[in-house]
């Protein structure tokens, strides 16, 4: 199937828990690159997996 | 004085009511006076109103939104707006009532107050008008010139939100070139515990964590995007306090 033809990838929540002061500092990061939190935890996630495949 | 009183159009009024009750706002009495209509329903909040407009389903306004307030100086608002939008009188309530097409095209409705009184059983829940716009700037502008008071901007610009002197909230929050309106609430108390009463009555609802705080989702009857309920800001990060209320200092 061509890339274009795929169906959209769905949202879906994803809960964790995190230590208190690193999730105030993802949300000011957030804010700084002008991202939601969902698509900077996103491009987080994403940029991770990239370079671990290097 | 100017009431924030958002409008919600829906063909499911009785969840609706469900819901709103759910959320702690409670329905004022027919006002016999004014706009009484079986298909019109006004609910405090703890802080502004929101009213509930009954539309057949399939209508094209079902599921929708509009900038609504109340004020009982409408002469007095017409006159703040006319220099930024285009200002008509209509004929319902006997002519109390004032139409402002912002300059992105977006209606403000302003009618008299309505009559009556009722407790809500959560003081810490705003109504709020929401209003996504392309135009952050021109949105703005309407808002102070109506009198509303700035409380919190973004820094980067697409974010403002302003209280009104009689109760409720409105905020600009950028979006796409076609503008809208939403309902929207601010809780300045445990978005936990609410969600706790939410689901308690059988309305689904997440608790998920945005940059600028957290923000209670709450299934909208009849499906569609959630209804936004934002913790009140406590961490101004990014933004700028406007007024002391909004410093975090209260």
């Amino acid at each position: 199937m061509q890339a274009s033809e795929q169906a959209p990838d769905p949202k879906v929540q994803f809960n964790v828990y995190l230590p208190k002061s690193l999730v105030i500092a993802l949300k000011h990061r957030a804010i700084d690159e002008g991202l939601s939190m969902s698509a900077f935890v996103e491009k987080l996630g994403r940029r991770y997996l990239e370079e671990e495949e290097r | 004085m100017i009431i924030v009183r958002p409008v919600q159009y829906t063909s499911r009024v009785a969840q609706y009511r469900e819901l709103f009750g759910a959320l702690g706002l409670a329905e004022l009495p027919p006002d016999q006076a004014g706009d009484a209509t079986p298909d019109w329903t006004v609910f405090q909040a703890g802080s502004g109103r929101v009213g509930l407009h009954a539309v057949a389903d399939g209508d094209a306004l079902d599921g929708q939104a509009s900038l609504g307030f109340e004020t009982d100086e409408l002469d007095a608002v017409a006159g703040r707006l006319t220099e930024f939008c285009r200002v008509r009188r209509f004929g319902r309530s006997e002519g109390r009532a004032v139409e402002a097409i912002a300059p992105d095209g977006l209606p403000l409705v302003f009618l008299a107050p309505t009559a009556g009184e009722a407790t809500p059983l959560s003081p810490e829940l705003a109504a709020l008008n929401l209003w996504m716009t392309a135009d952050v700037d021109g949105a703005t502008r309407v808002l102070l010139a109506l009198g509303l008071r700035g409380r919190v901007r973004s820094e980067g610009g697409g974010w403002f939100q302003a209280s009104a002197d009689g109760g409720g909230l409105a905020a600009v929050h950028d979006g796409n070139e076609e503008p809208n309106a939403e309902l929207s609430f601010e809780y300045d108390g445990d978005l936990e515990a609410l969600a706790d009463r939410l689901e308690a009555a059988g309305i689904g609802c997440n608790v998920v964590d945005e940059s600028y705080g957290r923000t209670l989702l709450v299934d909208r009857p009849g499906g569609g995007e959630p209804i936004w309920v934002n913790e009140r800001q406590t961490d101004l990060y990014g933004y700028v306090a406007l007024d002391e209320r909004a410093s975090g200092t209260s």
